[in-house]
């Protein structure tokens, strides 16, 4: 009785250890992406620029 | 760092966290007084060192920042600030689930846990400073750079907690004997975490230079863009 209740605290902390570095990855991944769209964003603008539209 | 040896970090790291895992859960033995929870230490452990680590990093990189003004140390700091968080976050969480079947409760306010979650607390304030404060860039730069020094008082207490007090007014233990085995996964815990850390520092690190020359770009076309117009 007492190694399975031992037993649900260290499946909940190894899977909290994952979670939390699997939030903070999907985190990056978001901040990567905005990124990537801010970047295509200021390809354009330039681009325009340089077409002397602005 | 290039792509190869990007790619051979990520291996190392994967090929690390398989032997750790190994290693917790079949190489070392079941500890006789604590049972099956006591597997919680190698990560646990590991995540707290990491977290340290990294708050150290913000010490040392927010004094050259102070010293030099360079982008590369500011940089280094907001990496190992965000990662030290997380990993201090991790033991916060892992702590109470390994202290709830030994000790009875899951929290106490005791030395080491109060002074890490003081530590903890700390550095999401500077995160928050960096986030939100008015001002320059320049200006939170320099002010989170203090911060940075100031947080790193708490570091040595975390660490030194255990013996600056006496073994009656605190649950941590002053001295761990661990079987050899023990010992073995202990360190490749270590090694697994810690490689893991340092990747996730390269890549938070090279999203900060890209967001920060992303930033530099804006401001030449909105300055090209003002010269420009009517």
């Amino acid at each position: 009785m007492e190694q399975s209740s031992n037993l649900t605290y260290l499946f909940a902390a190894y899977t909290a250890f994952w979670a939390v570095l699997f939030g903070y990855v999907l985190h990056l991944m978001s901040r990567q992406k905005d990124l990537n769209q801010s970047i295509e964003e200021m390809r354009k603008l330039a681009s325009e620029i340089r077409r002397g539209q602005l | 760092m290039s792509r190869l040896a990007s790619t051979g970090l990520a291996f190392f790291v994967f090929s690390a966290m398989v032997a750790a895992l190994y290693a917790v859960f079949l190489y070392a033995p079941t500890e006789g007084q604590m049972g099956l929870v006591q597997r919680i230490f190698y990560f646990h452990v590991s995540s707290a060192i990491c977290s340290l680590v990294a708050f150290s990093l913000v010490f040392l990189a927010s004094i050259q920042y102070l010293r030099r003004r360079e982008e590369r140390w500011d940089r280094l700091a907001v990496a190992s600030a965000e990662l030290g968080v997380i990993f201090a976050l991790i033991v916060l969480i892992t702590g109470p689930l390994w202290a709830r079947p030994i000790w009875g409760v899951f929290w106490r306010w005791e030395p080491r846990l109060t002074f890490m979650l003081i530590t903890f607390l700390m550095y999401v304030a500077y995160l928050m400073v960096r986030a939100y404060a008015a001002g320059s860039v320049e200006q939170t730069r320099r002010f989170a750079a203090v911060l940075g020094i100031v947080a790193f008082v708490n570091v040595p207490l975390v660490h030194f907690s255990v013996n600056l007090w006496s073994a009656d007014q605190q649950l941590h233990p002053q001295k761990v004997e661990l079987a050899p085995e023990m010992v073995v996964a202990r360190y490749v815990s270590l090694v697994a975490v810690g490689s893991l850390f340092l990747f996730l520092l390269k890549r938070r690190m090279e999203l900060e230079l890209a967001s920060q020359t992303l930033n530099r770009i804006r401001q030449e076309l909105d300055g090209e863009r003002g010269d420009d117009g009517p």
